[in-house]
């Protein structure tokens, strides 16, 4: 007998019987002679010579024993990749004695994650795909299915794409045809890219040619191919923009004539298509004409979306030459799509993206952008920009932080929208920007700032930043009339007795400078008087039964959010780890043998001032919302 | 509660009171000599004979059946050297009673005592002290002077003799001064007393511990002396026991609204015992407690204390970080002070004499001060526009009716319109605020409001107390009425805002009204009806029919109450105040029979139609 047949055979009376373990031939590996002969072996005598009715001495079973066996063959040989190949070849040998529908269950078989050999089923799965041929469906069923399951990073899932690509390129592309369409998941078209990728296609009529093949798939391939220009390493640079023309051409053509699913799917692609760093300044120039044309603020969502990405991708880019020079062209574009009015966070984390991009290289376009979508937008552009949103979403605000934006803020809050109105409070406590210039009031009729003045009524603004606002409408009172100076009066008082601590210290370090402060002073002082006055009045001394229970529960429910709130947000406790010091106040530790010495534990900790009002009066805070919100509305239409 | 009061209701028990401590039909009728006795030990004498075996605990002193010589109780003094005794009498100090009634005689054998007794070989003076509980005439005090003036100053030669008499004002001042402690009420009671003593020194008015231990202590209390049925005396003896709570409990800072508090449970027992007695003099006793020591010791809190509580924001102070807790809190501290200032309102008119023209004049005088007291508090306080239970609709019916007992209809308006608005905000359920629960208890407001989370039992679907804001509209000038009455219906019953849609999550609520059982009044003083009776569900207007106008829900409310009247027995009770019902209804949470607010607002004699509400339209008044 020959030595391999010896090897083989002794492998497989090895791991023949079940209650046996098989002992480890290759243990000794890497370089293992009689694998390394064995596996030469293999690979070149006919699948008919090799013993598969000894491994199969029961006919070949086409449920999990199939795998069962091989497995336990796989772990007499070992668990290199020789061993690997030499199972895959000797499964593709017994494949090959069943029926097509036999078969088929084999390759099912592959897609099943219940079973503890998985592992090895995917690594026979090349052989078996290079080996045979497949129906289409059957192979689409179990590619789907293992691509879904992300599998992808296993060697043998890869090696059965690549086995598809170069033994049958045909029927790959089929599969890449059936795995692109418009609502395809990313892993999906992830595969048919990896898939169009290894059929190389590097003539550019071919690919005209198969990209036409894919009908009413177009959209599909176009994002394909677009995914393909963005990794230009799987295709040359110059064929690359010769088949953008060419997507480009069939985009607009489709989108011009196609069903309403297929026109949003061939904009999306024409919009990403537009800036590539493959594309030339000639395609950058006719794909924007060509979405200049297009878009409108009727655009489906999905489309406007694609237009933000556009932008934020091209001031990602650009670096001087025709891209910076373009943007604030794009710029328009993305006014003439306002408001998109959508609920897709997506939409919204790709709006601050390309707000962020877009501040650093072009300031001026940036301002137009951001302003027109506080107008439009202004509640959802707060969502979207907030440190309170997803962490991702925090670009824009950290961008504004660096730089100066006292103008851009002081037109939002003087602004005669509410909602920019809205933006510009928002701002104006997060950037902390500095009081509004008294040049600039002074420019502003009383009704806009009577508009600032209820504005601020309707928001949560730092004490201290509320009462510079305040303070800076008073050199105001003297030109406006007298129902501005009562209320902007009622609101200095209303914000002093609110937060006594900080807002007081700053109204009395101003309270000179202006009559109407130091009336609110008065009023404020008198009013704390009488509460101290109140100290130690009988009549307050008593409580209501079960409050104090109440307090107890309510304390330890704030005290459980705000640790959760500080443990989620605090980059120093997603560093480190947390561990509760048992007992003592002092710490130590033993490490490598040595004890370090006894290190006292630190307290840190914040205080802050807690708003007064709102806890005292909640219905009449309420109230005074919603008349400022009435008296807003009736200023807007005109009626004060 | 200043002095004259305290001195006021020390000498009605003082007075009230018979020479011995006895048992009469098995009724304990509290003596003059037990007084005596404790105000003895309280000077630091020594006692050497008392009338009674001293016994312990619950058990009463028994009386000795021995000759006493005019001695009723005897005690050493400064190291065995003085020799006290005391001569008690029960009678008025008169010419008539010198005689008749034996003071002469006790006196006499009083002044000659047998000092052999080895215990006072080294007395070197006898103080004989006569102490009667009743006034005296000139008569009396000459015959009494006369009887010193001949009395010999010494006691064989050696041993001197002086006689002093304490009447009726230095009794009370005596035992104003010494004896304000337990030991001054019967021994019986003292242990129970003591411990409630100790209880109201100490827990703070309101908190768990008042509620759930004293309260039902000093109820037991209560009961315990007025269940013997000793009329009278029984009634007169819960004052002293408040005043002594309030002499041993000053130093807790809650101990004067506390005060109140045991006062209003004593005033409900009180009346209750007496109604049930039926004896004049009891219910005499008990109108006394409710009126001049209830009522007065009220005017004499919110006199003294009125001005700083209705300063802006002062109710509102408690617990500042716990949001939507320490709101509720506030808000039932500042209706508890807002109910008892309408009580005070209430019952002025109602209970205090008004006999002379000008006496008449003051009190109205001073309905207007506390109306305007309750428009300080309300003013300053928005907690105490904020209903937090179903229940409070008693605290809003005293609000309002101090307001409309003295004209203040405007005022009464712009309240109501406040609180719709209040309480429309708080069915949008905006900012955390949350609606009138339906329940009695404060519990699932407080886990609401502790936890965030709506616990099952918090419900906040059905309200009486909307139905009485609605009709109390009533009273306002009809166009205002209209529209608060529009507002009432579209914001709070149909939860609509204010363009008509529905709020979101909100339904319609269910409006109702309680009927007392036909013996409630006979039952209200001492325990809550709320489960008799009947619970009506207002449906005033056909499904899809919907009023348009103020005036048809105007209407609706009216129709509704004529047919109650028509179909229900409807009269407050005629021997019981009406303050002093709508006290009871608070203490007991038991909800405010409705023709408290309709004898004011739909008068029974059509005629009277739209006329002026005043006190001749108030049956209750």
């Amino acid at each position: 007998m020959e030595e391999w047949k010896k090897i083989l055979d002794s492998a497989i009376q090895d791991s023949g019987n079940p209650d046996k373990e098989p002992r480890d031939l290759g243990r000794n590996r890497p370089d293992n002679p009689k694998i390394v002969l064995l596996l030469e072996a293999l690979r070149n005598v006919s699948k008919k010579e090799l013993p598969v009715d000894a491994l199969f001495p029961e006919g070949i079973p086409t449920d999990e024993q199939f795998f069962e066996r091989l497995h336990r063959l796989r772990i007499s040989l070992g668990f290199g990749q020789p061993e690997v190949e030499i199972v895959a070849i000797l499964a593709s040998a017994a494949v090959e004695k069943l029926s097509i529908e036999e078969r088929s269950l084999i390759l099912l078989g592959i897609a099943d994650d219940s079973s503890e050999n998985l592992s090895l089923r995917l690594e026979v799965f090349p052989q078996l795909v290079r080996d045979h041929s497949w129906p289409l469906e059957l192979l689409f069923k179990v590619f789907l299915t293992v691509n879904d399951k992300k599998y992808q990073g296993n060697n043998g899932y890869d090696r059965a794409v690549q086995a598809l690509a170069e033994s049958r390129p045909e029927q790959a592309f089929d599969l890449v045809k059936k795995l692109i369409t418009p609502q395809s998941s990313e892993k999906n078209l992830g595969l048919a890219q990896y898939l169009l990728g290894l059929l190389r296609l590097n003539d550019k009529e071919v690919i005209q040619q198969k990209i036409n093949d894919f009908d009413s798939h177009l959209m599909g391939a176009a994002v394909v191919q677009h995914r393909i220009l963005y990794t230009r390493s799987l295709i040359p640079t110059t064929w690359a923009r010769g088949l953008t023309e060419a997507v480009m051409a069939h985009l607009q053509s489709v989108y011009l004539s196609g069903e309403p699913e297929e026109q949003i799917a061939a904009f999306i692609v024409a919009a990403h298509l537009t800036w590539c760093p493959a594309n030339t300044e000639v395609i950058f120039q006719s794909s924007v004409e060509w979405l200049e044309a297009t878009v409108s603020e009727t655009l489906p969502e999905e489309c406007k979306l694609a237009v933000i990405v556009l932008i934020h991708n091209a001031s990602f880019w650009a670096k001087g030459g025709y891209l910076e020079a373009n943007l604030p062209r794009l710029a328009d574009l993305w006014l003439k799509i306002i408001p998109v009015d959508s609920t897709n966070l997506k939409y919204w984390d790709g709006v601050d993206l390309a707000l962020h991009d877009l501040i650093e290289k072009n300031q001026p376009a940036f301002q137009t952008i951001f302003i027109r979508l506080a107008e439009i937008e202004g509640k959802k552009l707060i969502d979207a920009i907030s440190d309170s949103a997803a962490q991702q979403n925090r670009m824009l605000l950290y961008s504004l932080r660096q730089r100066d934006n006292t103008g851009l803020v002081q037109d939002l809050l003087l602004s005669k929208h509410r909602r920019a109105r809205r933006v510009g409070v928002f701002l104006y406590d997060e950037l902390d920007t500095p009081i509004i210039n008294k040049d600039r009031l002074d420019s502003e009729e009383e009704e806009r700032l009577l508009l600032l003045l209820l504005e601020l009524r309707l928001h949560n603004v730092s004490g201290l930043g509320l009462a510079r606002l305040l303070v800076s409408l008073l050199s105001q009172t003297e030109r406006c009339s007298s129902d501005f100076k009562d209320e902007l009066l009622e609101d200095l008082v209303l914000l002093g007795k609110d937060l006594p601590g900080t807002v007081l210290e700053f109204f009395g370090s101003l309270s000179n400078c202006s009559a109407t402060l130091k009336s609110a002073l008065d009023q404020i002082n008198e009013y704390f008087d009488g509460l101290k006055a109140s100290d130690g009045c009988p009549a307050l001394k008593m409580t209501i039964p079960g409050y104090a229970k109440a307090s107890e529960l309510f304390a330890k429910r704030f005290s459980r959010q705000v640790s959760a709130a500080v443990e989620k947000n605090s980059i120093f406790a997603q560093l480190t780890s947390k561990m509760i010091l048992l007992y003592a106040l002092n710490h130590s530790s033993y490490q490598h043998g040595v004890l370090t010495a006894p290190q006292a534990l630190e307290q840190i900790s914040h205080s802050q001032e807690s708003p007064r009002i709102g806890v005292i009066a909640p219905e009449s805070q309420a109230f005074r919302r919603l008349i400022a919100k009435n008296w807003i509305h009736r200023i807007e239409k005109g009626d004060r | 509660m200043n002095d004259d009061l305290r001195t006021a209701f020390l000498t009605y028990y003082l007075q009230s009171l018979k020479e011995r401590t006895r048992l009469e039909k098995g009724i304990i009728k509290n003596g003059l000599d037990w007084v005596a006795y404790s105000l003895g030990i309280a000077n630091g004498f020594r006692p050497i004979r008392l009338p009674f075996f001293r016994n312990s605990g619950a058990e009463l002193p028994k009386a000795k059946n021995e000759i006493e010589y005019g001695i009723d109780e005897s005690f050493v003094v400064e190291g065995d050297k003085k020799l006290v005794i005391f001569v008690l009498k029960d009678e008025r100090l008169t010419n008539g009673t010198w005689t008749n009634n034996d003071f002469e005689g006790d006196l006499r054998r009083a002044i000659a005592p047998d000092l052999s007794d080895p215990l006072l070989k080294d007395i070197t003076t006898v103080e004989v002290v006569l102490i009667y509980n009743k006034d005296e005439d000139a008569g009396g005090v000459a015959l009494f002077d006369r009887f010193v003036q001949n009395a010999p100053s010494k006691i064989r030669d050696v041993i001197t003799l002086s006689i002093t008499r304490w009447n009726l004002s230095r009794l009370v001042e005596q035992v104003s001064e010494r004896l304000m402690n337990p030991n001054l009420l019967p021994s019986k009671y003292f242990s129970l007393f003591s411990y409630i003593c100790a209880q109201f020194a100490d827990f703070r008015h309101g908190s768990d511990q008042w509620e759930n231990q004293l309260i039902p202590n000093w109820r037991a209390f209560l009961r315990e002396v007025l269940a013997e049925r000793s009329g009278e005396r029984a009634v007169l003896m819960l004052p002293v026991a408040l005043l002594i709570l309030r002499e041993l409990g000053k130093e807790n800072p809650s101990s004067e609204t506390g005060l109140i508090d045991l006062t209003e449970w004593a005033v409900l027992e009180a009346w209750s015992s007496a109604l049930e007695s039926g004896e004049p003099l009891a219910l005499a006793a008990a109108h006394r407690l409710y009126g001049e020591f209830y009522l007065l010791q009220l005017e004499r809190f919110y006199r003294a204390h009125g001005h700083v509580i209705s300063k802006v924001h002062v109710l509102d102070q408690g617990g500042g970080g716990s949001f939507g807790v320490a709101q509720a809190a506030n808000a039932i501290k500042a209706l508890w002070h807002t109910a008892r200032v309408g009580l005070l309102a209430f019952g002025y008119f109602q209970v205090l004499a008004r006999r002379t023209t000008e006496e008449k004049a003051e009190h109205a005088k001073q309905a207007f001060e506390w109306a305007h007291l309750m428009i300080g508090l309300l003013n300053a306080s928005p907690a105490a526009d904020r209903p937090i239970l179903d229940i409070n609709h008693i605290e809003l019916f005293l609000i309002w009716r101090t307001l409309q007992q003295v004209g203040k209809k405007a005022d009464a308006g712009k309240w109501l319109a406040n609180l719709e608005k209040n309480l429309f905000l708080r069915r949008i359920g905006q900012d955390h605020l949350i609606f009138v629960h339906t329940g009695l208890n404060l519990e699932p407001v407080w886990e609401y409001l502790a936890s965030g989370e709506a616990p099952p039992e918090f419900d906040d679907t059905s309200s009486t107390l909307v139905v009485m804001l609605m009709m109390l509209c009533q009273t306002m000038a009809v166009p205002e009425r209209d529209a608060l009455l529009m507002l009432f219906w579209n914001e709070l019953v149909l939860a609509h805002d204010g363009e008509g849609r529905p709020l979101k999550g909100k339904t319609p609520l269910h409006l109702m009204a309680w009927q007392p059982p036909k013996d409630w009044s006979k039952k209200i003083l001492r325990e809550s009806v709320g489960q008799e009776g009947e619970c009506i569900v207002l449906n005033l207007f056909e499904i899809g029919s919907e009023p348009t106008t103020g005036a048809e829900i105007a209407e609706a409310l009216e129709r509704f109450v004529r047919e109650v009247r028509a179909k229900r027995e409807t009269a407050l009770p005629e021997e019981i105040p009406a303050s002093l019902v709508a006290l009871a209804c608070l203490k007991h949470q038991n909800p405010l029979p409705m023709e408290f607010w309709c004898s004011l607002i739909y008068p029974l004699k059509p005629q009277d139609d739209n006329g002026p509400v005043n006190e001749k339209n108030n049956p209750s008044s």
